[in-house]
């Protein structure tokens, strides 16, 4: 054989390999993981078993229209790998215009609006049921996903709020940034308040340079929150744009 | 997070926008994505800011549909929105080809789904 010979089968190895398309899809990203699949049938499978590592976006709640309008409790997960949405255990309360957020592996609900449009300070998770006897002892099969409710909001129920999850140094709480949105009586807010959610205590943290509710925020990868954007309190369209 | 520091200003959006949603690119950089204008108008303009660099608010494409109080996450390279006020349509951002593709799945509702939470998990 050939050198040549021998690159050629090196290479015709490598790309036969799942493993192989895995890696590169990998390094593609998400649009051109599933164009690759159209390349080969260990394309195919490569590509698959990558796409299958990705989260699923949920969407939960929110204002529906049918008959009429009115708050959902339905909750939805977009399967990348089949690009196809599948239904997940309700709300126990259906709500819009919440906040939501995913803090250590655990997807949050906080505050809103209920079906009669009454604010909410109430507090949902959605967690995973490991414990078999407790599971069994609920009806329910090992594993499965249910959502419950935590400690409400001390400071009161809130719309159009922002949920950043807090990754900090102790691992075992689950913590939550609520940054501005609108409270009653009030309009929009710029209070920022660290929700301890085993308890449902919020503290205070320095304000936002503007109220606003229904705006843009996000970590950044350095760990910075940015908020940009939304209705301010004169009821006006927010170009300002912060960062903590 | 630290009481010492503060919140500090950035440089404006190009357009006052109510609803909007945000995400971070791969490279670091925040989109703010559609939302509506002062008008009410619904605005399928997005645009990205590279935090310390810069600080200037470039335009990025734009979304097929004009949205507000959308659903919206960044993964793997590509941004994904869906719904919003009269929409139950899905489409995603790559940043290889910096546009947006249309999902060929939307949102199971009859006719829109707004105003609802959304996350990675």
């Amino acid at each position: 054989m050939t050198a040549h010979e021998q690159a050629d089968w090196a290479v015709d190895r490598a790309t036969a390999l799942p493993e192989f398309w895995a890696n590169v899809a990998k390094h593609l990203g998400f649009v051109e993981a599933w164009r690759l699949m159209l390349v080969s049938r260990a394309a195919c499978a490569g590509s698959k078993e990558f796409l299958g590592t990705l989260p699923g976006l949920i969407v939960c709640g929110g204002m529906t229209t049918s008959s009429d309008v009115e708050a959902a409790s339905d909750v939805w997960r977009l399967d990348l790998a089949m690009l196809r949405w599948e239904p997940m255990p309700a709300l126990i309360t259906g709500r819009s215009c919440h906040a939501c957020c995913a803090v250590r592996g655990a997807l949050v609900v906080l505050g809103g609006q209920n079906s009669v449009e009454e604010f909410t300070s109430s507090v949902e998770m959605l967690l995973r049921q490991d414990n078999p006897a407790r599971a069994a002892a609920c009806g329910r099969s090992e594993g499965t996903e249910t959502f419950a409710e935590t400690p409400p909001l001390s400071c009161s129920g809130i719309v159009d709020a922002a949920a950043i999850a807090v990754e900090g140094s102790d691992g075992a709480a689950r913590q939550v940034l609520l940054l501005g949105g609108w409270m009653d009586n009030y309009g929009p807010v710029s209070a920022v308040h660290l929700v301890d959610l085993a308890t449902g205590v919020c503290t205070p943290q320095p304000n936002l340079l503007c109220e606003r509710d229904q705006f843009a925020a996000a970590r950044l990868p350095d760990g910075c929150v940015v908020c940009a954007g939304g209705l301010s309190s004169v009821d006006t369209a927010l170009s300002a744009a912060e960062v903590f | 997070m630290d009481p010492a520091w503060t919140w500090r200003a950035l440089s404006e959006l190009s357009v006052g926008r109510v609803g909007c949603r945000g995400c971070v690119l791969s490279d670091g950089r925040l989109a703010v994505l559609g939302g509506s204008n002062s008008n009410d108008e619904p605005l399928n303009s997005c645009e990205t800011l590279a935090v310390g660099v810069g600080e200037l608010w470039q335009p990025m494409s734009s979304m097929h549909d004009a949205r507000l109080r959308f659903a919206c996450a960044a993964v793997a390279g590509g941004v994904i929105v869906a719904g919003g006020s009269g929409l139950k349509s899905a489409e995603i951002f790559d940043e290889v080809l910096n546009r947006w593709l249309r999902l060929p799945c939307d949102l199971p509702v009859e006719m829109e789904l707004y105003s609802m939470g959304s996350a990675l998990l």
